[in-house]
């Protein structure tokens, strides 16, 4: 049967998950350059399968473990690495056994550490807000680009450079621990609030804000895994995040855009705080 | 992982600090390597002044090396030695280099630079 609908879920799909199926095989894996491909040949793959054969019943399943044997196959031509593959093939098969649902609760555990590995001190500002949008949000490199105002190429070269960077110099992809917290939120807050401002200066680009808003929601998230108080925030876009918003229920869905600019018009104050 | 250390300093400024100060930091930087002996798997070298730099440059135009009475770089800033430490990945490394007992000085720097791995590695 032939599924015009695939390729809208398919894209929905991409937009909502890929960041997390990332997220999740990176750790797994430790090779950023390896996990990113194999979600893009999965998607690739879903492409062409969901055509043919029709939207499976757990898209997401589906494309995490079609994701996950694009990485085994990967693994395989690399010999060396075999030790993984070990741990990768069962839990694929432990998937084909059962086609579970991914888990939808971890997923902002799993993106966290990205996050704080895309926002890290040691790559250039400009390369975390590109990575984090690419990698995070799942936004496209000619997406950012657009949305930055640089050509293509240009985007794709800062977005190469960062992830050869990570790879190189073993930036690792952890929430940092207690005592460096605060001074890396600080960098991932920071990120945050550029990508929510580039959002409105461009147009076509308020999904960046919504996207701000939603991964200041996941900072949120850690601040409160790490018992710091709500008062350290100090961007727009977390200000935007109203404490009643549950994390998983992305909040670019139920969030009114006037009711975002009204609270960005009215930055922080003294004594207020984004998170009661 | 595997990164060198390179502590740089401004020498211009060095000069400036009072001996009692510079041996101090110079004490606190023997119990640096002592705290950090687990990790360093070479101390590396300290090395004597910009001053004394001698560099090899490749000659215009396909020329023979050229040999030229300073180092290499022109900053201000100068590399006075290196380590190489052995960690987890480049947090690790950082806290590691933010310690140096040099930094308590104006002008001080720690470059940390991953060393490429030839075992096989990607």
């Amino acid at each position: 049967m032939s599924d015009p609908g695939g390729d809208a879920v398919l894209a929905g799909l991409v937009r909502d998950q890929a960041g997390l199926i990332l997220a999740r095989l990176h750790r797994r894996i430790g090779d950023f350059d390896l996990a990113e491909e194999a979600v893009q040949e999965a998607v690739v793959a879903a492409l062409e399968n969901w055509r043919r054969d029709g939207i499976p019943p757990n898209p997401a399943g589906w494309l995490t473990v079609a994701a996950r044997r694009k990485a085994i196959d990967e693994l395989r031509r690399r010999s060396r690495r075999q030790q993984l593959i070990g741990g990768l093939a069962e839990e694929a098969a432990a998937d084909r056994a059962a086609e579970p649902d991914p888990e939808v609760a971890e997923i902002a555990d799993d993106r966290l550490p990205m996050l704080f590995g895309c926002c890290h001190p040691a790559l250039a500002v400009e390369a975390r807000l590109a990575l984090t949008l690419r990698s995070v949000v799942g936004m496209t490199t000619a997406q950012i680009a657009r949305a930055f105002l640089v050509p293509e190429p240009t985007m794709a070269q800062r977005l190469v450079r960062a992830k050869r960077k990570i790879t190189a110099a073993g930036i690792p992809f952890v929430i940092p621990d207690a005592a460096r917290f605060a001074p890396r939120l600080d960098d991932v807050l920071t990120v945050i609030s550029v990508s929510y401002g580039a959002g409105y200066l461009d147009a076509g680009g308020s999904a960046i804000s919504d996207d701000a808003i939603w991964l200041a929601e996941l900072s949120r998230l850690a601040r409160s895994r790490r018992g710091v108080g709500g008062h350290r925030s100090r961007t727009s876009a977390t200000i935007c995040c109203s404490p009643g918003r549950s994390p998983n229920t992305l909040c670019r869905v139920t969030c009114s855009r006037s009711a975002v600019l009204r609270k960005a018009r009215n930055p922080l104050k003294k004594g207020g705080s984004s998170v009661e | 992982m595997k990164y060198v250390l390179m502590y740089a300093s401004r020498p211009d400024l060095d000069a400036a600090v009072p001996q009692e100060r510079q041996q101090e930091v110079y004490r606190a930087i023997f119990d640096w390597f002592d705290q950090n002996q687990a990790v360093i798997v070479d101390g590396g070298a300290e090395l004597q002044g910009p001053e004394t730099a001698t560099t090899v440059k490749s000659g215009d135009r396909g020329g023979a090396p050229v040999v030229v009475d300073a180092p290499f770089s022109e900053a201000k800033e100068s590399i006075g030695g290196f380590s190489i430490i052995d960690v987890e990945d480049l947090d690790a490394a950082i806290a590691v280099a933010s310690q140096w007992p040099a930094l308590a000085l104006p002008g001080v720097s720690v470059e940390i630079r991953p060393i490429v791995d030839h075992s096989g590695g990607r």
